[in-house]
């Protein structure tokens, strides 16, 4: 176990370092004077060298990688120049609101999800399956931000029964968590079937419905768990998609969180901000990406084994 | 009694492999519509983007507008909301179309390379897409949008470069499973070399689920560009493109909810036929998924 444990930390650091130097880079390699782009086009020259001397971009490209580097081993990005406090901090601030509208998402599309694909699994290919199987590709092509846009105008311009912007209410939370949800939920919808429809055929299935069990019971106690593990692994792989979907909801329902932050800081050509904003998102990806890898391997310990030989 | 039996199990078989979903046909139809709209649409109208029309401004759909019917109305400086529809799936073709040519010759030729060397270039390729995927796609999308800045040339670029793992990871895997199948050993024995086997006998059996990938890819990247666009990181805003005029409307809803609500349904109602006309064409070139 403590083998796989660490494996699992050196390939979690490796994709650290991997993502961190992609945003040096992506920020330092392109073409363009960064104090420029920062300043705009009326800086005089006296401010752009400042700058420069300030950012450490007159420095030769490999001392500025190392320095780079260990700054943001502790998440140091220098000061905002919008906000005058470190930006690592103003991320770190943001962050709350995003947590909880991502955490809320994820627990609401796993409760919907798992008894939607369970009922489409009764009747394969029967027309409740296929509605479902249509319904779950619609969630999963349709645009966020449009959703989003729809559900403000009907529940909140035009019913006025949620509130449309900001984050200070639960009720808050109702129209955005909706608009994330879909397609999460048309994603795990899929898998949940796909999934289900494998662990049916198994014999401990068929040991406990040959011993009387319940239908109901044989579903949510033998194959659901079962069936889980695998979805497990994919909801790491589902954050790319959440961390999308809640940078495109933080806009659209002016929700105070590290979305709005980061979209924000690139209009205001704010880079330190932008850069810890897509640092910290990136890390806590990686993080839970190698969380998720320790549970598979705890849930089913034929992973870590599998791994180790 | 075994013809019998073999015959009519093969007569079943093809009748499986020829029956088309109405599924694909009708999201055939859409697609095929917004590609026709997409490339003759701008050749028939005329629409100057940057051209405005004061007196005309927040017109509701239906309106008469001089010569002709706003028929999604129009928006705060008078620009006709359905011209700039037409005239922006040109971009979202134009990105969907070169994106995923790009990420998707790209990506099957080093996947389909990955899977018949093996070896240290297969992992080589594999590695390098696993640090690909360190970053959520979007992510980088939005990082390299903001320091290159907004052109249609950089959407097509970063999300050319978020997409071409997928195409990867898929050609390496049709590529595995034919490599040591008796057709290609055949081929290998009777002294074909190791390009002509791979092109002529291994990249055939991987176009299928290539083409799957690159459909379903066609409906993301057009999603992508529009919220990228959206965020105003995708195209500039001399061009009119969907996703940007759904962000131009964002704060008018109540007083012209047809500015955003309009081109986005048009936009969900493209990127939905994309996914499940590529999802049809799956059981099509699949049947074993069709039996399940």
């Amino acid at each position: 176990m403590s083998r796989f444990l660490l494996r699992r930390l050196l390939h979690a650091l490796f994709v650290v370092w991997g993502a961190v130097t992609v945003i040096f880079v992506i920020v330092r390699l392109v073409p363009g004077d960064p104090a420029a782009v920062m300043l705009g086009p009326s800086a005089s020259p006296q401010q752009l060298a400042t700058l420069r001397e300030r950012l450490g971009i007159d420095q030769p490209l490999v001392t500025q990688y190392v320095t780079y580097l260990l700054d943001a081993l502790r998440l140091d990005f220098g000061d905002s120049l919008r906000l005058g406090i470190p930006a690592g901090e103003a991320v770190l601030r943001k962050m709350p609101p995003t947590v909880a509208l991502g955490v809320t998402a994820l627990v609401v599309s796993l409760l919907v999800s798992v008894p939607l694909g369970v009922r489409a699994t009764q009747s394969p290919g029967g027309i409740v399956d296929r509605a479902i199987r249509l319904l779950s590709l619609v969630g999963q092509m349709v645009p966020t931000f449009w959703v989003g846009i729809v559900l403000l105008l009907v529940f909140s311009r035009g019913l006025r029964l949620l509130p449309s912007t900001g984050a200070s209410s639960p009720a808050h939370f109702i129209l955005p968590v909706i608009t994330l949800t879909l397609p999460l939920i048309g994603t795990l919808v899929r898998l949940v079937r796909a999934g289900l429809l494998e662990v049916l055929d198994e014999p401990y299935v068929q040991a406990a419905r040959a011993k009387g069990v319940r239908e109901r019971t044989v579903l949510y106690r033998h194959a659901v768990p079962n069936m889980l593990i695998p979805v497990v692994t994919v909801i790491g792989l589902m954050l790319g998609d959440l961390i999308a979907g809640l940078v495109l909801v933080e806009i659209v329902f002016a929700w105070p969180g590290m979305g709005r932050l980061l979209v924000d800081s690139i209009s205001d050509r704010d880079y330190p901000v932008v850069q810890a904003s897509v640092a910290v998102i990136a890390l806590s990806y990686v993080v839970i990406n190698m969380f998720v890898d320790v549970l598979y391997g705890v849930l089913d310990p034929r992973v870590r084994l599998g791994e180790s030989r | 009694m075994t013809t019998v039996a073999d015959g009519r199990h093969a007569g079943r078989l093809a009748r499986l492999r020829i029956a088309v979903p109405r599924g694909i046909l009708l999201a055939a139809l859409p697609v095929l519509l917004f590609c026709l709209l997409a490339v003759i649409g701008p050749l028939v109208v005329s629409y100057d983007h940057v051209h405005t029309e004061l007196l005309e401004r927040l017109k509701p759909p239906g309106t008469q507008l001089a010569g002709r019917i706003a028929v999604f109305g129009t928006d705060q400086v008078g620009r006709d909301v359905f011209l700039q529809v037409l005239y922006g799936a040109r971009v979202s073709l134009l990105v969907g179309f070169v994106t995923v040519l790009i990420a998707g010759v790209a990506g099957s030729t080093l996947g389909i390379l990955a899977g018949v060397a093996g070896g240290r270039t297969d992992t080589v390729i594999m590695r390098a897409a696993d640090i690909q995927l360190a970053l959520p796609a979007f992510l980088l999308a939005i990082l390299a949008a903001s320091v290159i800045g907004p052109s249609v040339t950089n959407v097509i670029i970063t999300l050319a470069v978020t997409r071409w793992v997928i195409f990867a990871r898929v050609g390496r895997g049709a590529a595995l499973a034919v490599r040591d199948r008796e057709f290609v050993d055949s081929a290998r024995i009777l002294g074909g070399s190791p390009l002509r086997v791979t092109l002529v006998h291994i990249v055939p059996s991987c176009l299928a689920p290539l083409l799957v990938v690159a459909t379903s890819s066609f409906g993301l990247v057009i999603l992508a560009e529009a919220s990228l666009s959206f965020l105003g990181l995708g195209a500039p805003a001399t061009v009119p493109s969907w996703g940007q005029t759904i962000a131009n409307g964002r704060d008018l809803l109540g007083t012209a909810w047809w500015i955003s609500t309009l081109p986005g349904f048009v936009l969900a109602v493209v990127t939905v036929s994309f996914g499940i006309f590529g999802d049809s064409l799956r059981d099509v070139l699949d049947p074993r998924a069709l039996a399940r």
